[in-house]
Formats: C-alpha cells, sequence, structure tokens
C-alpha cells in the first residue's frame, strides 16, 4: 500500500479532481473516440424509455434485435471496406439479389438450406468481388464504381422481379431449419443476432490482430506506404469487397428466411443506413480507422432510432431526416476530430491547479541565515566547456568524479583537472545519480527512469514502470520523470518521479500545473519490483536516505517543503514533515559529512510567481493564450545552497551572487572537505574549498 | 353452416353501415349473452339507449392500428381521414404508421403492431407473399387483421377494396371501344409491380377482354407505381409501334407520366390513355385531355367498408383469423362527361 501525500497541498477533497484534466486525459486516449457513439447510444436508449411505453419490452427487443442482425452484418462489411480506404453502395443492392436469389432457391428449387446458406454467402461475394475488381484492377473510383454496381444490381433484383416475383409469391414451403434462421430465437434475441455477435467478435480480431487486419488498415491509411512496403494493394482491396459482399449476402440470407417474401424494393436505400451506423461508430471515411466493434455499436444506434421512431409511429420521413442529420454532424466530427483532437488535447491537457502556499519567509531580514554571501563565488571549473547540464554530480572513494549531461551522457572525472571521459550515453535526460556498493552508476533518467551504467560504460534499465493505477484515466505505469535517488542500507532504491502527466523534458508544465502529479517510488533488488511509496506528491524532486538509514527525506519542488517518508523503525511508513515555507525551490538533497545535509535551491522563490501559483485561473488563462516563451514561470536560475540539521532547522546559506559560472546549482555533493556542484543548465561541474567548516573525511557516498 | 350464418350477419352489418341503417336485421344467430360468437353482442330486444350504451361498453379501450405503403397519397390519406372520423364515433382508438414504400419497414411495423397488442389492424399489404408468416403470428396472437386494397395470397379476417379484376376488364373494354372506333388494334399495359396481386388480378381482366374484343397487347410491363419508369416505357412503345391507340395502366399517378409522354409526341387524342384511380389530379388531367377516362375505385367507400367490418369483428367475439372474408368497392368510370361533377375525383386530406 502506498501512502496519499494528497493533504501536503492543504487543499480540500474536491480539489483532488479537475474536469478540465480528466477531460484532457480522456480525449488523448484512443477509447474516447467510442465514447461518443456510446454515449450517443446511452442518449438514445434513454429517449425511448421515456417517449415510449415499451421499448424494452421483450417483445419489441426481440423484434429490434432481428433488424439490428441484417443492418450490422452489412456494417461490419462497410467497415472492412472503409477501412481499407474504400467504399461500397451497392450494399443493398446485394441483399435484395440474395434475397431474391435465396427464395428462388428456397421455394422454387427446393434446395437444401445448407446448400442455400452457403450459395447465399457465395453469391454476395461473387458481387463483391467484381467491385473489388473493377476498383482494384480498372483502378476505377470506390464511390463511382459502387454506384454503378448498386444501379447494375438493383437491375437484376427487378429482373427478379419480374420473371419470379409471381412465382414466389404463391409458391409455400416449410422447412425447420429455415424458419430457425430467419426466425429462431435463443434467449429471446434473433438468432441472427448471435451471428452478428460472433462475426464482429471475429473480424475485431481479424482486423486489429491479423496480418490480412494490418495490410487492410494499412492500404486504408496510406495506398503509397502500404505500396512501398511491398504489399499486394490489389489483393487486399479485392479482399475487402468480397467479405463486404459475403456479410450482406449473409444479411440478404437473413432476412430472406425472415418475411419470405421478395420485391424488387428490398433494400433500397440500406447503404444510407449502413453509412451512417459506420459513421456514428468512428469509422472514418478517409480509411485507415475503424473497428469492428464501432460498427456494431454505430449499427445498433441506428437500428435503436429505427425501431425506437416506428414505435413512436412517427412517419418514416422523420427518421431519413434524423439518420441525415446524425450522418452529417458525424462526418463533420470524423474530419474536425481527425484533424484537430491532437490540438485540442493539447490545449487542454495542462490544467493549472489550486495551491495553498502561505507567504515567504522574508530572507532580506538583516542578519538571517538567509543574507547573501559570495562563498560559492569563484568556485573552481571542472570540465568547463565540455559538460553540457550536468544536474547531479556523484563522487567515488577514489575521488573520481560522474556526472550526467543534458545530451544523454555520462561522464567521467578522474580528478578535478583531468579532462572529461565519455563513459556512456544513455539517451533521455540525465538527472539524479547514485553509487551502489558494485561501483555502479544508478541513474534517474528523465523519460526513461532508472538505469544503470557499470564501470565499463555498460548501460541497463533498472526500472522503467510500475502497475498501474486502474482508476486513472492516464496510463501512469512509465515513469515519466525519474528525478533523483538514494540507496537504503538494504539496497532498496528510493527514486522520485516528478510527474505521471508529463513526459521527461516537460518538467516545467508540472511546475506550471501545481498538481500533486508526483511520486516516490522505491526498487527493491532482491526482487527486482517497483513499489509506489508516496503518491500525489507535489513535484518531487531531492531524494536522500537520512544518516540513520531509517528514513528518507524528500524535497518537493513546488510546496518549498522537505518531508521525511520513515522506510524502517517504528514510524514506518509515516510521513513528517521536516522543512516547510521554505524561500526557495529545493532541487537536490545530499548528506553533509557532520551529519547535517545539504540542499540546492534551484530558484528562489518570487512574490510575482506566489501570487500566480495561487491563481489557478490565471496561469490557465495564460498557458492558453500567451505563445511558450512569454509564460510567467518560476525563478530557476540561483546558486543557493542551504546546509540543513536532522530537525530541519537551517544553518547556514551559501550563495555565489554573480552567477556567472554556476546560473544555477541544482546538486552539490560534499568529498573530502570540498563541495561538487552541478547545474541543469551549467556547462561546468564546480568545486568550493569548505575550508574550516568541512570534516576532513570522505564522504560516505557509498552505502 | 353456422359459419356462412355469421358470414351473412357480417355481411349484413357490413351494408347496413355503408348504406345507413341502424343494426343488423337478419336476428338468425343474435343471443342474450353478452358476447355471442359471431353476434354483435347486442340482446334480442333493447332500447335504443341500450344499444348505444352496450355498443360503446364493448368498444372502449380497443385499438385498431393501420399499417400504410404512404401517406403521402391522396388514396391513403381519404382512408386514413375516413377512418379516424369512423373509429372515433365509437370509441375505438385509431392510429396509423406508413412504411414509406419500405418492405422491410413495413414488416417491422406490423412486428411492432402485434408486439403493442393491438387489437385490430389494417395493413396496406404490398404483394401476395407479402406479410404472409407476420399475419398469422398476428391472428395467433389474437388480432384481426383486415387487407386493404391488396391482399397477398395469405388470407386474414377481411379483404377490402376493388375487384381488381373486373377493374381491369372494365378499363380495358372502354380503351376497346375507343380503339375500335379509330379502327386501331394495339394497346399498351402498364402495371404496377410485376407480383404484386392487383397488377396480376388487373393484367389477367384486361387481357381477357382484350382477347374477347379482338385487341393486341403491343407492351406488358411493370411501371413499379413510378410515372417515369411508365413513362419511359410508353414513350419505347409510341416508337416501336406507332399504331397503339391506348395505354392502360393500373394507377393514375403513373399514368399521369404516360400521358406526358403521349403528350409530348404530339399524340394526344390519337394515343387514349386509361388508367384506374381517380384522384384529384386526374379529374384536371381528364379536363385537359391528357387523360381518357378513369375507374375510380371509390376509396372513401372501401374506407367506410373496412371500418364496418373491423367494428364488427371487435365485437363479434370471432377468433382471429377465422372470419376470412372479402368485401369489393364500388367502381366508377371518371371521363369527359362527369370529371367536373362534385366527387368524381376525390381529394387528399390534411391529415394529422
Amino acid at each position: 500500500m502506498s501512502r496519499d501525500a494528497f493533504s501536503l497541498t492543504r487543499l480540500r477533497w474536491v480539489d483532488r479532481f479537475s474536469l478540465q484534466r480528466t477531460l484532457g486525459e480522456v480525449l488523448g486516449k484512443r477509447w474516447a473516440e467510442a465514447a461518443v457513439p456510446a454515449s450517443l447510444l446511452v442518449s438514445v436508449l434513454v429517449y425511448f424509455a421515456m417517449t415510449t411505453e415499451s421499448y424494452f419490452a421483450p417483445a419489441n427487443l426481440q423484434t429490434l434485435s432481428q433488424s439490428l442482425a441484417e443492418l450490422g452484418l452489412v456494417a461490419l462489411g462497410m467497415t472492412v471496406v472503409m477501412v481499407g480506404g474504400g467504399i461500397d453502395l451497392s450494399v443493398g443492392a446485394i441483399v435484395a439479389v440474395v434475397n431474391g436469389s435465396a427464395l428462388i432457391m428456397f421455394k422454387l428449387y427446393e434446395l437444401p438450406v445448407s446448400v442455400i446458406v452457403v450459395a447465399c454467402i457465395v453469391i454476395g461475394g461473387l458481387m463483391g468481388a467484381l467491385n473489388g475488381v473493377m476498383i482494384a484492377f480498372l483502378k476505377t473510383r470506390p464511390f463511382i464504381t459502387t454506384l454503378v454496381t448498386l444501379l447494375a444490381y438493383r437491375t437484376i433484383a427487378e429482373f427478379i422481379d419480374t420473371s419470379y416475383g409471381s412465382k414466389l409469391a404463391v409458391a409455400l414451403r416449410v422447412d425447420g431449419s429455415w424458419s430457425a434462421i430467419g426466425n429462431g430465437f435463443i434467449f429471446g434475441m434473433a438468432a441472427a443476432l448471435f451471428v452478428l455477435l460472433v462475426a464482429t467478435a471475429l473480424m475485431h480480431v481479424l482486423l486489429s490482430r491479423s496480418r490480412w487486419g494490418w495490410r487492410v488498415t494499412a492500404v486504408g491509411s496510406s495506398r503509397t506506404s502500404a505500396r512501398r512496403a511491398g504489399m499486394s494493394l490489389a489483393r487486399v482491396t479485392v479482399s475487402t469487397y468480397i467479405v463486404s459482399g459475403a456479410l450482406a449476402g449473409l444479411s440478404g440470407l437473413f432476412l430472406a428466411a425472415r418475411l419470405e417474401q421478395f420485391s424488387a424494393k428490398t433494400g433500397q436505400g440500406l447503404e444510407f443506413a449502413v453509412l451512417t451506423a459506420v459513421v456514428i461508430g468512428g469509422v472514418s471515411l478517409s480509411g485507415g480507422r475503424g473497428t469492428a466493434m464501432r460498427a456494431l455499436i454505430g449499427a445498433t444506434i441506428v437500428s435503436v432510432i429505427s425501431q425506437g421512431l416506428i414505435l413512436e409511429g412517427t412517419s418514416r420521413f422523420i427518421y431519413s431526416i434524423v439518420l441525415s442529420i446524425i450522418l452529417l454532424v458525424f462526418v463533420t466530427i470524423d474530419l474536425k476530430w481527425g484533424k484537430n483532437r491532437g490540438k485540442a488535447v493539447q490545449k487542454i491537457y495542462l490544467a493549472p491547479g489550486r495551491t495553498a502556499i502561505r507567504p515567504s519567509p522574508d530572507i532580506y531580514e538583516p542578519g538571517s541565515v538567509w543574507a547573501v554571501n559570495r562563498r560559492l563565488t569563484g568556485a573552481e571549473s571542472i570540465g568547463e566547456g565540455v559538460l553540457d547540464g550536468p544536474e547531479d554530480v556523484v563522487i567515488d572513494a577514489d575521488g573520481t568524479i560522474y556526472c550526467g549531461d543534458r545530451r544523454g551522457w555520462l561522464w567521467r572525472i578522474a580528478t578535478p583537472t583531468s579532462e572529461p571521459q565519455l563513459l556512456a550515453r544513455i539517451g533521455g535526460h540525465p538527472l539524479g545519480l547514485a553509487l551502489d556498493k558494485d561501483h555502479n552508476v544508478l541513474m534517474c533518467v528523465a523519460g526513461m527512469g532508472l538505469y544503470r551504467i557499470t564501470p565499463e560504460g555498460v548501460v541497463s534499465p533498472v526500472s522503467t514502470e510500475v502497475r498501474r493505477t486502474w482508476y486513472r484515466a492516464n496510463d501512469d505505469s512509465a515513469v515519466r520523470i525519474a528525478d533523483d535517488l538514494d540507496l537504503a542500507p538494504d539496497g532498496t532504491v528510493y527514486f522520485s518521479d516528478l510527474s505521471t502527466r508529463f513526459d521527461g523534458d516537460e518538467y516545467f508544465l508540472d511546475l506550471i500545473e501545481a498538481r500533486p502529479n508526483g511520486r516516490l517510488l522505491a526498487w527493491d533488488p532482491t526482487t527486482n519490483k517497483t513499489s509506489i511509496e508516496l503518491r500525489n506528491y507535489c513535484a518531487p524532486n531531492g531524494v536522500c536516505v537520512s544518516h540513520d538509514g531509517q528514513s528518507v527525506l524528500i524535497n518537493s519542488s513546488n510546496l518549498y517543503r522537505i518531508d521525511r517518508y520513515w522506510i524502517a523503525g517504528p514510524k514506518k511508513g509515516q510521513l513528517e514533515p521536516v522543512a516547510e515555507n521554505l524561500p526557495g525551490v529545493p532541487d537536490n538533497i545530499n548528506r553533509a559529512s557532520d551529519g547535517t545535509y545539504w540542499v540546492a535551491f534551484a530558484g528562489m522563490r518570487t512574490p510575482a510567481w506566489d501570487l500566480a501559483i495561487a491563481l489557478p485561473g490565471f496561469r490557465r488563462r495564460m498557458v492558453k493564450e500567451l505563445p511558450t516563451d512569454e509564460w510567467l514561470v518560476p525563478n530557476l536560475n540561483t546558486s543557493c545552497v542551504i546546509r540543513m540539521t536532522e530537525d530541519g532547522e537551517v544553518l547556514e546559506s551559501l550563495w555565489d551572487g554573480e552567477q556567472r559560472d554556476h546560473s544555477v546549482i541544482t546538486s552539490m555533493r560534499e568529498h573530502d572537505g570540498y563541495l561538487y556542484l552541478g547545474g541543469l543548465t551549467n556547462n561546468r561541474l564546480g568545486r568550493v574549498d569548505l575550508g574550516d567548516d568541512a570534516v576532513s573525511s570522505a564522504h560516505e557516498a557509498v552505502r | 353452416m353456422k359459419i356462412i350464418k355469421q358470414f351473412a350477419c357480417a355481411v349484413a352489418v357490413v351494408t347496413a353501415l355503408t348504406v345507413g341503417l341502424a343494426a343488423c336485421s337478419t336476428g338468425s344467430s343474435t343471443s342474450n349473452t353478452s358476447v355471442a360468437k359471431g353476434g354483435g353482442g347486442l340482446p334480442e330486444v333493447a332500447t335504443g339507449a341500450d344499444v348505444i350504451k352496450a355498443t360503446l361498453a364493448t368498444l372502449k379501450g380497443k385499438k385498431v392500428r393501420m399499417v400504410l405503403q404512404t401517406v403521402s397519397a391522396p388514396l391513403t390519406q381519404v382512408w386514413v381521414k375516413r377512418m379516424q372520423l369512423g373509429f372515433a364515433e365509437n370509441g375505438v382508438k385509431f392510429d396509423y404508421v406508413a412504411s414509406e414504400f419500405d418492405n422491410q419497414v413495413l414488416a417491422t411495423q406490423v412486428q411492432t403492431a402485434i408486439n403493442d397488442k393491438v387489437d385490430a389492424l389494417i395493413v396496406h399489404n404490398y404483394d401476395a407473399s407479402g406479410l404472409a408468416s407476420l399475419i398469422k403470428k398476428a391472428q395467433a396472437a389474437g388480432i384481426y387483421v383486415m387487407q386493404i386494397n391488396i391482399a397477398s395470397n395469405q388470407q386474414s379476417d377481411a379483404y377490402v377494396g376493388p375487384n381488381w379484376d373486373s377493374l381491369g376488364a372494365t378499363i380495358a373494354n372502354r380503351a376497346i371501344v375507343d380503339c375500335k372506333a379509330k379502327g386501331k388494334t394495339e394497346m399498351g399495359l402498364i402495371t404496377g409491380f410485376a407480383a404484386d396481386v392487383p397488377s396480376v388480378l388487373f393484367l389477367d381482366g384486361a387481357k381477357r377482354a382484350m382477347k374477347a374484343g379482338g385487341m393486341k397487347a403491343v407492351v406488358t410491363q411493370p411501371g413499379q407505381y413510378d410515372p417515369s419508369k411508365a413513362g419511359d416505357i410508353a414513350r419505347t412503345v409510341l416508337r416501336q409501334n406507332p399504331n397503339t391507340c391506348a395505354f392502360v395502366g393500373i394507377y393514375d399517378v403513373m399514368m399521369v407520366g404516360v400521358a406526358k409522354v403521349v403528350q409530348d409526341a404530339g399524340k394526344t387524342g390519337d394515343v387514349g390513355v386509361y388508367t384506374i384511380d381517380a384522384s384529384e389530379g386526374t379529374c384536371k388531367a381528364i379536363g385537359d385531355g391528357a387523360l381518357t377516362a378513369a375507374l375510380s375505385y371509390t376509396p372513401s367507400q372501401m374506407a367506410n367498408q373496412a371500418v364496418g367490418l373491423t367494428l364488427y369483428l371487435l365485437q363479434s367475439g370471432l377468433k382471429a383469423g377465422t372470419a376470412r372474408t372479402a368485401i369489393f368497392s364500388s367502381a366508377v368510370m371518371v371521363d369527359k362527361s362527369n370529371y367536373n361533377v362534385p366527387g368524381a375525383c376525390y381529394r387528399g386530406e390534411n391529415i394529422k
């Protein structure tokens, strides 16, 4: 069980929730696209439940299931064609021809039902194949081709009507399995509905998991790319039309068995209903996007509306009008959504939250511990011009210096005067460092997680993911911004994950959002599992195991505080404050040689930002209306290091009043009487002699 | 024998209602029980007040639904209007739906009426095989099913509509007379759909008449009740058979399309256009000379007959599906001589 640190924000319980944040997260999800049709379905059902008396009566649901099955099968076929980048307008006519053919076979030629079933699918498939062949090989446009075949197939239907209509009208044949196909019910629902469900599941798997499905999607997304990837466009295209035709054939069979009647007008206008269904379901008209499940949802919506309006006794024209309005709306949504979703999500994803920060202590009070001095000014430079952004620095027992580099590298520097050597290229943005007992460097890499680099420079991931929180829309399983770490006596690595909402280099956005998005993680070397120790912690940054090894100190860069999380002893699992309402932004924290702690301030609080952070509405407008480089942001360029006791009492502060060499100090390590300085954006490491203050002993960097 | 008696009474009731008489006068199978099988449910002797009370009590809460092909045709509008009036007067709840020529929707609407447990269903069916299973299903559920204008081979409780065979023969004979006067023998026949019952019967009647009159059919094609389709047929015929003297069709709206083609070909008068049905525009077309003659099958009378039969069945206590009867509406020829008589052609109604 992880501990919830939300209370540290001193906000109300309702502040845990944010409509904008939820919307931003949900809209970013792939399944969000299905949410629109799903909610439409629910509202349509609710509407008819309220306006009709017997919508959910078993008899009505039965009737609904029959028409849904016939519409759904055709919609499924249309989906396949549309995912493949085409369109099939001839489906209604195929249904009519197959319906007629099935009745001729059944009533006039009295063929066995099993033969008729196969024949219907084959006839439909062949009619689809004709569409496919023309489109794939003669390179005709799908729209106009299937429009022409629609007319051609309709003529066949009229021929059947003229030649066989009167014979079909008088012929009578009773067959048990035929009636079962048309009017059989399972659990009070049409048998055909179960065929539809099976077909949908099968098509879902085929489209999303099979090689064929991927090819269809690839061809529909970009014909050029698919061809360059070596796919046979023609074969894939023909296959989609065959599937569509075959499913329309199946639908025609069910229709024939259900009503046992034929007219030249059977299935007229079906293509319109089917198109509406699949477009509502979110199958894109421009190809490459859509699933069988979505087609089913869309078909259900159309069937529900159709049956509802029949139940209400509304004029059939109203149905056409309703359908065309819905089609129009969803075609627009399809277009706009596909184009602008990313932008919309980007616009609202950053959702500034409320904060309850107390006024900063006055650091200008004469004689205070905060008095600005020049103790860091003129620090000795290490690796100047070679290093770029060493956020953290660590020194082993031999005095070898290791530091990261924002280009994704790890440097090794034998002595302060020697040339830095590139030890490894990791990628990401290297932040906090630590050394384990095997002389490996453990590194927090923003955008990647916790990594291990051996003295030989071999890089391997240690911890990159945790168990996902089931109730969060955002996938929080990835370690997005691993920031700082330290090792407990038992070898467990405690490390901070600054944000579960923003990626690697977007730490700034998390500071502006100012919500408790971060967490403290612990990687257990014995089980190789990573657990979440603290959740809902606001911008956790520096992490340091206490001198007695019983607790972990953790810095909050947004709440300007330091907390102690007990990892051993009687208080294990408890969280208690160490220092609150600091005047600066605490970054890394490390042990000092005399039993105290060094804390780096990446920046100092300013009245302007203190005000801004208290006003979420202001920040929301700011991020929405201003370009990024005009945002008001927290101050993050101070060179200040403080020394603090175990109880959080600040003993002294060390400043670089000039800030010429070390514009920002994000980390510091004490080693052998020197304090080494690292900075997120500096081009060097620094080293200052602590002089009399220092205890002349090796800093216990290694546990 | 009993069934014959029931039918006798049924027909009598309808006749009585149609011609405005007060009650069934056969008196043969009535009894004193509240609902007699096949009887009207009234005692042998009752005062006028008792009759009103008992009848309205029996019909109270009954629901009748009409399932139509369309409500945008004058024909169906007249039906609906007459039925609304007829059923309302008797305290029966009446409503209607229209499929707008979508047969699958029509089937679903009938199924929905069954689901809704109406007491009687009046269906505007469309072909001989149409709704066969659903009619059986409805009757099994205790719903009286009437078919109006068109009936399938699956017999329902009653068919109310024209005698299509006789209509076909009558209108064809009219055309034959005119053709003979011109000394010509070639005629074109345009039906509705290939398989709908009216078309089949119409064709039987017309062909019989033509055979007897020694005429030759230059074309026999379904115009699908569509003016432009029928027009196309006529255009082709006129080109290939210039001696054609008449087109005889099944539906006036469709035949107006043919009249237009004849007019465009400059053959108005030479080539007669004859049709069944006489809605408002038809009289105008006759006046213009575009149409030669129309045989009206009196839709308001048809609707009144349907109301009468339905009301009877609802009071009869008969088991649904057992009545199986048919009543034909009367036919009136409309031509230049009488087209401007009020009521010669019927008007569409503004129905709600």
